[in-house]
């Protein structure tokens, strides 16, 4: 019986640690796949400047420099949940990086419950660069 | 001692459960860059096809209003969903692990909100092959 009470409470206290663990801090994660090579020079572009928009860009020239894909993290189950606006701002610092003015086709997932977070919520966009 | 392992067994079981119900759907693939087209001509085999495709300008800004009301509409409910499973997983690590057995799955409403967002892309692209407004 004492030895099943011991279990118990390593039990508990073991899935209490891993779930602490597995949002201590607030994290996000990116990818950037299908880089091309750009001829023009890299322009360091601030991320407050980049646009976003979920369709294309019709009205000026570019080129795509990548795809973009970033997941932001909720830090711990009891912080909100994280939002599309954390997501842009994500793929805005992202897209900074590779020195693009826009990103567009922006797609959202839905929050919810993965193996790292209480709480993720991913999105995905393309880094176009402005033909100057 | 027999117990002890099926109580282990019991408690990884609801801790799986949990992981797995209401979980985070990630984003769509980005569709192929149709970059190097005229605008007229940036719509995927699938656009021509669809109902969108036949519609004018202004049905088509009619229909992609009432789209983003409805994902907004799914969006409110996977966030319910959403906050409902944090709950009861709280519970269920602190107090009473069953409960995380009532979390609901939100399958469902998460391949509602794909097909919808499906269909508000597919209009911003016909919209924009139209170049309307």
């Amino acid at each position: 019986m004492n030895y099943l009470k011991k279990s118990l409470l390593q039990s508990s206290i073991m899935i209490t640690f891993s779930v602490i663990l597995t949002g201590c801090a607030t994290w996000n994660t990116s990818e950037i796949a299908n880089v091309r090579p750009t001829v023009q020079k890299l322009v360091v572009t601030e991320a407050k400047d980049i646009m976003l928009t979920e369709g294309d860009i019709t009205d000026k020239k570019y080129i795509v420099l990548g795809d973009i894909s970033v997941t932001v993290n909720k830090t711990t189950i009891f912080h909100p949940d994280p939002t599309k606006e954390l997501v842009n701002v994500k793929l805005k610092e992202e897209a900074a990086k590779l020195g693009a003015d826009a990103v567009t086709q922006i797609r959202y997932g839905t929050v919810g419950i993965s193996m790292m977070s209480w709480g993720s919520l991913d999105g995905k966009g393309r880094a176009v660069q402005f033909s100057h | 001692m027999a117990k002890v392992v099926l109580f282990n067994l019991v408690i990884n079981a609801l801790v799986v459960t949990t992981l797995l119900t209401g979980c985070a759907n990630r984003a769509r693939d980005l569709p192929p860059d149709l970059s190097y087209l005229p605008v007229k001509e940036r719509l995927l085999a699938s656009d021509k096809e669809s109902a969108e495709y036949c519609m004018t300008c202004a049905t088509l800004e009619t229909q992609l209003e009432l789209t983003q009301k409805s994902i907004l509409n799914v969006e409110n409910q996977l966030s319910n969903i959403q906050a409902s499973n944090q709950s009861k997983g709280s519970i269920g690590i602190l107090l009473l692990p069953p409960v995380m057995l009532a979390m609901q799955n939100n399958d469902e409403i998460t391949t509602e909100y794909r097909q919808l967002d499906e269909k508000k892309e597919r209009i911003l692209r016909i919209k924009n092959a139209r170049e309307c407004e």
